[in-house]
């Protein structure tokens, strides 16, 4: 694994935008960055494709353990919203994708940071973009990536298991959000599903009909939403979805995966596992660790303690509860730490991207950097 | 994962693109009918029914703290929307469609 220099290509951003990469520079800031790349050994993939079929594997058997054991409580998930996910669990609802961050420097095992199990974004840039830039500049390289051709196979199960139109979701005013479901239309469209969008405020409840409708009163029955399910849940509309007259992707049992009380199940249930931390919901006892919200995102209020004392601490508006989890300091690159994003579609390890920052903790504005192998 | 020779195609991306201008007027700019029009579904004194489309609270920032409370504080309680109340002290009626029931973070929704 090394990072090397790129010239980056003349007038990317034109190319970039041209397959729907608007977002490359927010507020002025560089995100999609070919000034670098990361050249990885076949055997480095392997290690990261191999590790993320295990996590997969590991994750599964503990939803099944926090159903069966009852350990909702542990996930501040309520009675009624834990009997939401069990008969979403029960039917074997389907899922379409999630990102494991690792942590891996290229020798040791990679070791899971996080699960990205519910809205995961990033992916039209690992999917799509950082594969043109690859056959732009080295065009006899290779890449860990068949992360598209995985999306339009997982459509296509849903087309056959999900009749009607799939609607697509998010919330209106993020650009980064409307073109990643837009890209997750384009694949569902390749994939045979016939597709709307309604932004998630237009959203209606007919009272009378008991049910979901768009903004012409037809029925939604399926639904992809790019808005996290505790944010859906705590909404006004939150009651209406344990009526459970519509299919959403990511299915409801995917929250107990994206909320990092996850960790500690795992790490309980597999703590020989090389690709696990130590977690737990209390202060580790011995070592350095991390504090994360439970519920967190894009690396907002994450604390690091080392020797006992804060050494980072990172702004946002997220409170506790928190997981704690052993410190796993991250590669360092001249002063850059890489996270390997780890695409799982449809139960598939199919590709990485990777965000890396000056900082060790990645947040919303880390750039997004290609790779290759071979 | 060899795909040496794969070749992309998008349907819709392009479509997109071409249509940017409009899509992001509408994408990033919604309407003030859309953001307010006197209360919202939701909000005090608003009203219900089918033609109603609001997207109360949906622009605004910040109720993360409120969030957490909700789930930290109230688990194995029972949820207090459970009975009708909604989570920003709003109320439901039945009759017709309501909107505007999702999207109050305000936040983009990544991870």
């Amino acid at each position: 694994m090394q990072r090397l220099r790129s010239q980056p290509r003349p007038n990317w951003q034109k190319t970039v935008e041209s397959q729907g990469l608007s977002y490359h520079t927010p507020d002025g800031n560089t995100y999609w960055d070919e000034s670098a790349y990361y050249q990885f050994g076949s055997a480095e993939i392997d290690a990261i494709e191999k590790a993320t079929y295990a996590l997969n594997d590991m994750c599964l058997a503990a939803v099944q353990r926090v159903i069966d054991e009852n350990l909702f409580p542990r996930f501040s998930i309520p009675p009624q919203v834990a009997q939401y996910i069990a008969r979403s669990w029960d039917r074997d609802e389907l899922t379409i994708y999630g990102r494991f961050d690792l942590a891996f420097d290229g020798h040791r095992p990679p070791k899971l940071l996080e699960y990205n199990a519910d809205t995961p974004t990033s992916l039209l840039e690992a999917a799509v973009i950082q594969w043109h830039w690859m056959k732009d500049l080295f065009s006899r390289a290779d890449q860990f990536n068949s992360i598209h051709e995985r999306l339009i196979e997982a459509w296509g199960i849903a087309a056959k298991t999900m009749p009607g139109p799939m609607y697509f979701t998010s919330l209106s005013g993020h650009m980064e959000d409307y073109m990643t479901v837009t890209y997750l239309r384009d694949t569902a469209i390749q994939g045979g599903l016939r597709t709307e969008y309604i932004p998630v405020e237009r959203i209606g409840w007919n009272w009378e009909r008991n049910m979901f409708v768009d903004e012409q009163e037809q029925h939604i029955a399926n639904c992809f939403k790019l808005y996290p399910w505790e944010w859906l849940l705590i909404e006004p509309f939150g009651p209406q979805l344990l009526l459970d007259n519509t299919r959403w992707l990511e299915a409801p049992w995917k929250m107990l995966l994206s909320n990092k009380a996850i960790l500690t199940v795992l790490y309980e249930m597999f703590p020989q596992s090389p690709y696990l931390l130590p977690a737990s919901m209390e202060p580790l006892p011995a070592g350095d660790f991390v504090r994360k919200p439970m519920l967190g995102r894009e690396g907002a209020n994450v604390q690091t303690v080392v020797n006992g004392n804060v050494t980072l601490e990172t702004e946002g508006d997220y409170g506790g509860p928190f997981v704690y989890q052993k410190l796993q300091p991250l590669p360092n690159f001249d002063g850059n730490y890489p996270v390997i994003g780890s695409w799982l579609v449809n139960g598939n390890a199919c590709g990485i991207g990777i965000r890396e920052d000056v900082s060790p903790v990645t947040q919303n504005l880390s750039r997004f950097v290609p790779h290759m192998f071979g | 994962m060899i795909r040496a020779s794969r070749a992309i195609t998008l349907v819709l991306i392009g479509t997109a693109a071409a249509a940017a201008p409009v899509f992001l007027a509408t994408a990033l700019h919604p309407s003030s009918d859309d953001i307010e029009d006197g209360g919202g579904d939701f909000g005090p004194g608003s009203s219900y029914g089918p033609t109603t489309r609001s997207s109360y609270g949906s622009h605004s920032s910040g109720s993360h703290y409120h969030h957490y409370w909700f789930w930290g504080n109230h688990s194995g309680s029972g949820y207090s929307y459970r009975s009708g109340s909604g989570s920003s002290g709003s109320s439901f009626s039945h009759g017709g469609t309501s909107r505007g029931g999702f999207g109050h973070t305000g936040h983009s929704s990544g991870s």
